[in-house]
């Protein structure tokens, strides 16, 4: 379903216009991606883990079309993401590690339907589907102002504009970081039950419990470069998961000093 | 994807923008206030500019001279500014690459950004021509309605190539269009909006000529206030279509640019 290959990003030094206006240019490059690649397999929950900085964000944003890789190439679906970006953002749902892309001034239902038809359903499918997900997210009652929601809820309704358009591979970005551990259950038993139907599941997460509770595969990223890529099984029989998870995400002090 | 589905992507953008905007109860019963106030202060600022011979060949009437100015500068900031203040909202709000993240093309975003607060300033213009005029001044050429559309029309899609170069520089440089403010200064000023060109030194009437709201204006008070035949107008419109076919492809091409350079900067979101 996913397929990364030997992914690089670098960020240029800004030049020119943008430098002249940017109000803090780096003087250097900076090397955010090196040469990263693994595949997700429809039905498999994949977790993406990794201290800040590690480059998590960058690579979710490279898959999901916004950002383009300096080198390497992504695969959705058999669609690459820089020659047929239309047909990889038809097979992906995203969630951001940001509870503010969602209209505020529009209800829940209302995202939802929005988001919906510019997934590309037709206004019809978009409202029954918004209906569905609205319950099966716990918010079908509360269907008032995106304001007035909790992190909490607007954490589900972010999940349900992800997976609106019925999306191969869901991208999701610390999906449960405002949510509380009942809730943060809750999506996980909805992210095995997705995943069972077929979808394929990139889980970027800073909570080691969850990934290993809910993920059956892991990618350790580290200083822009994997440190680990296999399954959850292989790090218990290797101390622990935890443990040896921890002891992998440990960052080499010379180049976070060189990046600093 | 088909066209009548970018046509239901066109009309949920509309559709939120008009639950968004109708989340805030006053907001458009103030922007009808601030017409109605305009054209208060206009028609009184007219009953002390009389007998104005410059006036004479837009029917003489200031409020009804100015009034038209001030539909075309209305339709001007609606094309100046409406692209880079969606795109800074859709940044402020976090949802910018929320929405570059689904297959919903750039056009049908930009376009869809744009008919709701077309549909506002369609009124606005309605208020000022309609009733400003047809009520308020000396009444409208009913037979000049017709071209009167058609100059809007291509007034506005040559500000929609101001507005659309506007976002490139928004989506570059953040905040600090460099071509929004001096635009809109330029059209209310020198274009002729609140006064004839003609009382300008020289060198502002050249610049006036180089620009397309002083066809646009110069277009729609020959429609609208004078006796003119419709070929009178056509001057005017042949300018009008020379400056969008030229400025429009540019300004996508320029528009197409930023946002790869963005994408590739990682800044899209940024703001």
């Amino acid at each position: 379903m996913l397929q990364v290959d030997s992914v690089s990003k670098i960020f240029p030094r800004q030049r020119g216009i943008q430098k002249a206006f940017a109000r803090a240019a780096s003087e250097d490059d900076v090397v955010a991606l090196r040469s990263v690649g693994f595949s997700v397999d429809a039905g498999r929950i994949v977790g993406l883990v990794g201290p800040n900085g590690a480059g998590k964000t960058t690579l979710m944003r490279i898959i999901s079309t916004l950002l383009d890789p300096s080198t390497g190439s992504v695969e959705v679906n058999g669609y690459e993401s820089t020659t047929a970006a239309v047909d990889v953002r038809r097979n992906i749902g995203l969630v951001l590690a940001d509870d503010r892309s969602l209209y505020w001034r529009l209800t829940g239902r209302q995202n939802l339907e929005f988001f919906g038809v510019m997934q590309g359903l037709s206004r019809s499918d978009a409202v029954g589907r918004s209906d569905e997900l609205l319950e099966r997210l716990g918010l079908a009652h509360r269907d008032k102002l995106v304001f007035g929601y909790s992190s909490g809820m607007r954490a589900r309704l972010s999940l349900g504009r992800a997976m609106i358009g019925r999306p191969p591979l869901l991208l999701l970005d610390e999906p449960t970081r405002a949510l509380d551990p009942i809730a943060a259950d809750d999506m996980a038993d909805l992210l095995r039950q997705t995943a069972e139907a077929g979808v394929a599941v990139l889980l970027s997460s800073h909570r080691l419990d969850e990934v290993e509770n809910v993920c059956d595969d892991v990618v350790a990223l580290v200083d822009g470069g994997i440190r680990f890529d296999g399954t959850v099984e292989e790090l218990r029989c290797n101390g622990g998961f935890s443990a040896a998870l921890r002891a992998m995400l440990v960052v080499d002090p010379a180049p976070a000093e060189e990046q600093s | 994807m088909n066209t009548t589905h970018q046509l239901t992507r066109l009309a949920a953008i509309t559709r939120r923008d008009w639950q968004i905007e109708r989340s805030y109860r006053l907001r458009y019963p103030v922007r009808i206030f601030q017409v109605a106030i305009t054209m208060a202060i206009l028609y009184h600022v007219s009953q002390l500019v009389t007998d104005a011979p410059e006036l004479q060949a837009f029917g003489g009437d200031y409020f009804d001279f100015a009034v038209v100015g001030l539909a075309v500068v209305s339709i001007s900031q609606l094309g100046i500014s409406t692209f880079n203040a969606n795109i800074l909202r859709e940044q402020s709000l976090g949802t910018m690459e929320v929405l570059l993240s689904t297959p919903t093309p750039i056009w049908v975003w930009l376009a869809g950004s744009f008919a709701f607060p077309m549909i506002l300033t369609a009124i606005n213009v309605v208020m000022y021509v309609g009733i400003g005029i047809g009520v308020m001044g000396n009444g409208l050429s009913i037979g000049g309605l017709l071209m009167a559309l058609v100059v809007l029309v291509l007034t506005l899609l040559s500000f929609c190539a101001f507005g659309i170069a506007g976002a490139s520089f928004v989506l570059l440089l953040k905040r600090g269009d460099p071509l929004a403010g001096p635009l809109a200064l330029f059209t209310s000023i020198v274009s002729g909006a609140l006064f004839p060109v003609s009382t300008m030194p020289a060198p502002f009437v050249w610049l006036a000529h180089a620009f397309p709201a002083f066809y646009g204006i110069n277009g729609l008070r020959t429609a609208l206030l004078t006796d003119a035949a419709p070929t009178d107008v056509i001057p005017d419109i042949l300018m009008l279509m020379a400056f969008d076919v030229v400025l429009l492809p540019a300004s996508l091409l320029l528009f197409n640019r930023a946002l790869r350079a963005a994408r590739t900067a990682g800044t899209l979101a940024n703001y």
